[in-house]
């Protein structure tokens, strides 16, 4: 169970997120909305503990530990995983080299070439992605759409149980979201990992059938709620919209 | 592929070669010709390019002590260079390109870093493109990685004598980037481990694959 109380974070002593509170247990799936800028990215950086941000009040619990004072590396191995709306492109590290080191590093064995090869190509058909992308560098030259099926790859391979998604949808078009969206449901189903989206459509949310949802305005969760609530966000916008009394563009 | 044993002057034509050399060197290029270069001994070199040569040139220096390298291009020639330098104490390194001739294309790729954490490089850089000569291209893409409490410096320098040629530079000396650090890092890799890919991929990603593994060694060896 992932718990976050009263979380205030700053960059370069901006406060960027303040009195944040959320709490998601093992295999839910949430989804944080709210117009640009409110600081729903920042909340995906921080749980892997970007160093631009500080948390200066508040705690980040996982599983009864703190994790808030854990560098990146640390987090990840506890299984959390970040899928960023535009991963970075690294030129002269393959897939495969990096996946390998990961695991290696996570196990402290080494990794059996023939079973970690399989797996890979495995993952390529399910995520509709050619098996040559495995010894490609790192998102480099590739499309948007390449981008995130890439990223599905590392996350099939890393088995995260706390997966986090930042705008995976934006940039992919009606059939490369139709493959990353079953491949993150077929993900669901078999390893039933907590999963944090966010998102500003409500396409990507078709392929889960229960979540909850919570509606962030200038660095704090203003509104919960359920299906219903992205319904009426889709239906009247943020910019027009007064959900619960607050008026989301005041 | 043929290993080539340099004198002080040496002439070759077509073909690919592996430079081997126990002294400072004279080289005249004729025909299309592919260098390989992987030298320790720290020996100076200077090539010559006969008018429609072409050098495809992937050369590494492990030094300890100051070098230079100076290539001359004269007509319708195409120079290729991909120099990886991994330097050892305060060394001055020279590399200097006289375009000639006309209607000769060149482009030089050189990466940078410091084996121990005190060294110091000094890399200088020239470009002399000659007056009255025209339809020349000139590129030089100078990169330095600073790994550990090390120095690099980079003087690149152009020196264009005529309108008609087309010139760019450009430089880099950075840390790690630390978004690919978090990157790799938020993959559950560690500092350190994210650190040698890093390093790994900067030192060998230009190169011929012949000298990645010896890089690696290279480069894993002094950490």
């Amino acid at each position: 169970m992932l718990k976050i109380t009263d979380l205030e974070v700053k960059s370069l002593d901006k406060t960027i997120i303040h009195d944040l509170n959320l709490t998601i247990n093992d295999g839910e799936i949430h989804v944080l909305m709210g117009p640009n800028g409110t600081g729903k990215s920042t909340i995906c950086k921080v749980l892997l503990s970007h160093p631009d941000y500080l948390v200066t009040k508040g705690d980040i619990i996982y599983n009864n530990e703190s994790i808030k004072d854990l560098d990146t590396t640390s987090i990840s191995r506890k299984g959390f995983f970040l899928l960023n709306q535009n991963p970075i492109e690294i030129e002269g590290i393959t897939n495969a080299e990096m996946l390998r080191n990961a695991l290696a590093e996570r196990t402290n064995t080494r990794v059996d070439i023939f079973e970690f090869n399989k797996k890979l190509n495995e993952i390529c058909n399910i995520i509709n992605l050619p098996k040559s992308f495995v010894h490609r560098d790192i998102n480099y030259n590739m499309s948007g759409g390449e981008k995130k099926k890439n990223e599905l790859l590392q996350l099939f391979i890393l088995e995260p149980k706390f997966i986090i998604l930042d705008e995976i949808d934006s940039g992919l078009d009606v059939d490369a979201l139709k493959t990353v969206g079953e491949a993150l449901k077929n993900y669901y189903d078999k390893y039933k990992p907590s999963i944090l989206i966010v998102t500003h459509h409500a396409d990507i949310l078709k392929y889960f059938s229960d979540y909850q949802v919570h509606v962030m305005k200038e660095g704090t969760i203003i509104e919960n709620g359920n299906q219903n609530l992205v319904q009426k966000i889709e239906t009247s916008g943020f910019g027009a919209t007064t959900i619960n009394g607050t008026d989301l563009n005041e | 592929m043929n290993k080539l044993l340099l004198a002080e002057d040496n002439k070759i034509k077509t073909g690919t070669y592996i430079l081997e050399y126990h002294k400072d060197s004279n080289l005249e290029i004729n025909g299309d010709v592919s260098l390989f270069n992987y030298d320790t001994e720290n020996h100076n070199l200077n090539i010559n390019l006969e008018d429609l040569a072409l050098l495809k040139g992937d050369f590494i220096s492990i030094t300890n002590k100051d070098l230079n390298l100076t290539i001359n291009t004269h007509n319708n020639n195409e120079l290729t260079l991909n120099y990886l330098i991994i330097n050892e104490g305060i060394n001055n390194i020279v590399i200097t390109l006289n375009m000639l001739g006309n209607a000769s294309f060149a482009s030089i790729t050189i990466h940078v870093i410091n084996k121990t954490k005190d060294s110091k490089v000094n890399i200088v850089c020239d470009g002399i493109v000659k007056e009255n000569t025209y339809d020349n291209e000139l590129n030089e893409n100078l990169k330095g990685l600073i790994t550990k409490n090390d120095t690099i410096k980079i003087s690149p320098n152009m020196i264009i004598n005529t309108n008609e040629v087309i010139a760019n530079h450009k430089v880099t000396i950075s840390s790690y980037n630390p978004d690919e650090l978090f990157y790799l890092m938020s993959k559950g890799l560690s500092l350190n481990a994210s650190q040698k890919l890093l390093l790994e991929s900067f030192t060998t990603n230009f190169i011929n694959e012949k000298y990645q593994e010896q890089i690696k060694m290279e480069v894993n060896i002094n950490e």
